[in-house]
């Protein structure tokens, strides 16, 4: 029998509970589900140490356990899959000026510039959190984390495409929700 | 001719991976002539800007000692 790591269960709380939810809730809003995905972590944790390759680090397996996790909840939630594009867009508006309307707007670089100014980011963050849950973590994944597209579509369960379709979305959706409520 | 959407789908595209000659080429024909997809342009880089630099002011997530206390006790039975 291979020598099986010492591991117990108030150690695993007391070191990766807390990090783990921080990154349970990157991707999902609801911290009930969060919580609940982090303790199912644990269960499948300690009931397959055996699976546990030491080469790799505790806290990066137990991540692992936890978005495998994430994504099984994501895949029974979207038992149909609709095309984020349809949510937002008519069909007219397929070869329409649906870009125009844009332009009364407050401008993104005046925007940007009264961020960085008053150093206060809460519109963006308020902006992220009107976001579906699972645009929010792409975003924050893909530009918070700076993670590798390659791995985002792993950890989100997407093709490369739904990636790029999504990160145009959330971009017009983040544009319009912070010119509209820029004070 | 591409329609805006997919010229601006296009241009996001590009972020995720390497553009082909065709696509390149047709962005930027079409940004020389549209201007809500030349804005589309420079307002997503400023959105990818201030995402990166927002990063470090994200909230960190914490169980209460109490629900600690308590996952560590069902844990414990399961461990048995």
């Amino acid at each position: 029998m291979r020598n099986q790591p010492n591991i117990d269960a108030a150690q695993l709380v007391k070191d990766h509970s807390d990090y783990l939810l921080t990154q349970a809730m990157r991707k999902l809003k609801d911290s009930d589900l969060a919580k609940d995905l982090v303790q199912d972590t644990f269960v499948s944790a300690l009931n397959n140490l055996e699976n546990f390759e030491q080469r790799s680090s505790l806290r990066t397996w137990l991540t692992s356990i936890l978005n495998r996790k994430i994504i099984d909840h994501w895949r029974k939630a979207e038992t149909r899959y609709t095309d984020p594009a349809s949510l937002f867009f008519n069909q007219e508006d397929n070869n329409g000026h649906w870009l125009e309307n844009n332009t009364q707007h407050a401008e993104m670089k005046t925007i940007e510039s009264e961020m960085i100014r008053q150093e206060s980011y809460s519109i963006l963050h308020e902006c992220l959190d009107k976001l579906p849950a699972k645009w929010r973590g792409i975003m924050l994944a893909k530009y918070f984390d700076e993670s590798k597209s390659t791995e985002v579509c792993k950890d989100f369960d997407l093709t490369p495409s739904n990636l790029w379709v999504i990160i145009h979305r959330a971009k017009l959706l983040l544009r319009e929700c912070m010119q509209t409520n820029n004070p | 001719m591409r329609t805006c959407r997919e010229i601006t789908e296009t241009i996001e595209k590009g972020g995720v991976k390497r553009l082909s000659i065709q696509d390149r080429l047709a962005i930027r024909i079409h940004l020389r002539i549209c201007k809500p997809c030349t804005a589309y342009s420079k307002d997503s880089k400023i959105i990818e800007r201030l995402l990166r630099r927002s990063a470090s002011r994200m909230d960190n997530y914490t169980f209460t000692e109490m629900e600690k206390s308590k996952m560590i006790n069902q844990l414990t039975d399961i461990n048995k």
